[in-house]
């Protein structure tokens, strides 16, 4: 709940296994990024818990919620790359961030373009990327750093089927790599192509629970 | 901290302050002119205080005999003062000695004292006045002085050198009061430049904050920022004072009337004293805005 009274979420409650593939779905407004965002504790449910790896988010130390995060991957709806950067840093700065040294940032960040296949747009700055690709480093970003859950948030929003199919076919990838996913997206079509554990949001409550 | 941690908080501090050269090149001046201000001021009373113990020799009192007056009498009012209150030392001058110490100061004069059948030179004492005594102790104690059998003159007065002294003390204590002041005055500063550059950087910070950053990544290159237009500032006004220096230096020695000054730059301790008050207040500009935006 809001401090406004408006009611983000209510009796939601699920339960991700490791290794674990699903789409969280639903209307605009149905409350998906605001659960993304307790699942990474940018927001803090005002009853109830949040537990990622077996620890309640609620309790961490923020210390602690930052070494949490350091082992997710975040795909934002809007890409969130920093317009100053070019693609190669916008990658190896989450790297640095988790303390690696120069020459294993730029393997890293090289590996992770590659399988996006940006490696050849590496000095460019997002404005000069389409949608799709800003999409890809994005993910690129969240992956880079080979995290235990990825989360993304209408990764495929803005982009046409093709792209999003290709940008889908990247986390399944990571999906078989070991690592959990869970992708918020209000596509049908993606929903019917890849047939996973579907959670869905409508008006803040989880009314449905199946596979697509 | 880990060195790696504190290389990257480094570069990325250096980075922006390049990046933002403007602002930078805007804060660093202003820095520096606040931090002139008690730099000259440092270098002036330590000039002048320098100048003063040069060439005023403070506390001392000579104390001339008439001509009749023998060495032995004056020996005896020696004794007599060393029990004086407020009389530190008393040193016995005799009429031979003064002769040679005339003749080592004006040497040119030799041959005419060598004319002379007698020693005109009476003897003299210089007495060292305690360092407690003060101006009105100074005045009863050169009364006393010149109450002495056979005195004709008491001279030395002193006064004038414990003024400048004074001043110089003031001026000082004035330019590390200022030091201090200005110090205020760079935190602000660098909370604004800090604030300009947290604005500025707003996205990434965002991100960075989401993907796990910890925080001294985050607020470190901040604070490097602050540290590194604090301490440039009070560098380049040490700089600033040096070149002040070097100028009185030329026209002290181009005019004959100043020779006396024998100028010196800015002592080690007082560049200390600016750059570490300038290293703290640029640290704390910084630590505290960048605490208000964490909290905000």
């Amino acid at each position: 709940m809001y401090p406004q009274g408006a009611v983000a979420l209510r009796d939601v409650s699920f339960h991700l296994e490791k290794g674990g593939f699903a789409f969280l779905t639903g209307p605009s407004g149905a409350g998906k990024t605001t659960l993304l965002k307790m699942i990474y504790r940018e927001e803090r449910p005002s009853e109830g818990s949040v537990a990622v790896a077996e620890r309640e988010t609620g309790r961490l130390a923020v210390s602690q919620v930052q070494r949490l995060r350091r082992r997710m991957g975040i795909v934002f709806q809007d890409g969130r790359l920093i317009a100053s950067r070019d693609v190669f840093e916008n990658v190896t700065f989450v790297l640095r961030a988790q303390g690696l040294a120069s020459r294993a940032r730029k393997e890293r960040a090289l590996t992770v373009l590659r399988q996006v296949g940006l490696s050849h747009r590496m000095r460019s700055l997002p404005r000069q990327l389409s949608g799709g690709e800003q999409q890809r480093v994005a993910i690129a970003r969240a992956v880079a750093a080979d995290p235990d859950l990825l989360l993304a948030d209408e990764p495929t929003g803005n982009l046409d089927r093709e792209m999003s199919v290709e940008i889908m076919e990247i986390f399944r990838r990571i999906h078989g790599r070991g690592t959990t996913v869970l992708i918020a997206t209000h596509d049908p079509f993606l929903l019917r192509k890849y047939r996973r554990r579907v959670l869905h949001l409508e008006g803040g409550c989880l009314t449905d629970e199946g596979t697509s | 901290m880990s060195l790696r941690l504190l290389r990257m908080m480094l570069s990325d501090g250096l980075l922006a302050l390049l990046r933002g050269r403007g602002l930078t090149a805007a804060a660093l001046l202003i820095i520096t002119l606040t931090f002139s201000v008690s730099a000259l001021a440092l270098l002036v009373a330590g000039n002048l205080a320098a100048a003063v113990e040069r060439n005023g020799s403070p506390g001392v009192f000579r104390v001339y005999f008439n001509e009749e007056t023998p060495d032995g009498e004056a020996a005896a009012a020696a004794r007599r003062l060393r029990g004086v209150d407020g009389i530190a030392a008393v040193t016995l001058v005799r009429a031979g000695q003064a002769r040679d110490d005339f003749l080592v100061a004006f040497p040119e004069m030799s041959a005419g004292v060598a004319l002379l059948a007698d020693n005109p030179f009476p003897p003299h004492l210089e007495v060292t006045v305690a360092a407690a005594v003060d101006e009105a102790g100074q005045r009863t104690l050169r009364a006393t002085l010149g109450d002495e059998e056979g005195v004709v003159a008491v001279l030395g007065d002193d006064l004038w050198t414990r003024r400048l002294l004074d001043l110089a003390r003031l001026i000082r204590r004035g330019g590390l009061a200022t030091g201090l002041a200005f110090a205020l005055a760079a935190t602000l500063v660098v909370a604004g430049v800090t604030r300009l550059s947290l604005a500025s950087r707003r996205d990434e910070i965002s991100v960075m904050w989401v993907v796990g950053a910890p925080r001294g990544f985050i607020s470190g290159p901040f604070v490097v920022e602050g540290v590194v237009l604090g301490a440039g500032g009070a560098l380049l006004a040490w700089a600033a004072a040096w070149g002040v220096f070097r100028l009185a230096s030329v026209l002290a020695e181009a005019h004959p009337l100043l020779g006396f000054l024998a100028l010196a730059p800015l002592p080690v301790s007082s560049v200390l004293f600016l750059v570490g008050c300038a290293v703290v207040a640029g640290a704390c500009g910084a630590i505290l805005t960048v605490y208000q935006a964490a909290r905000a």
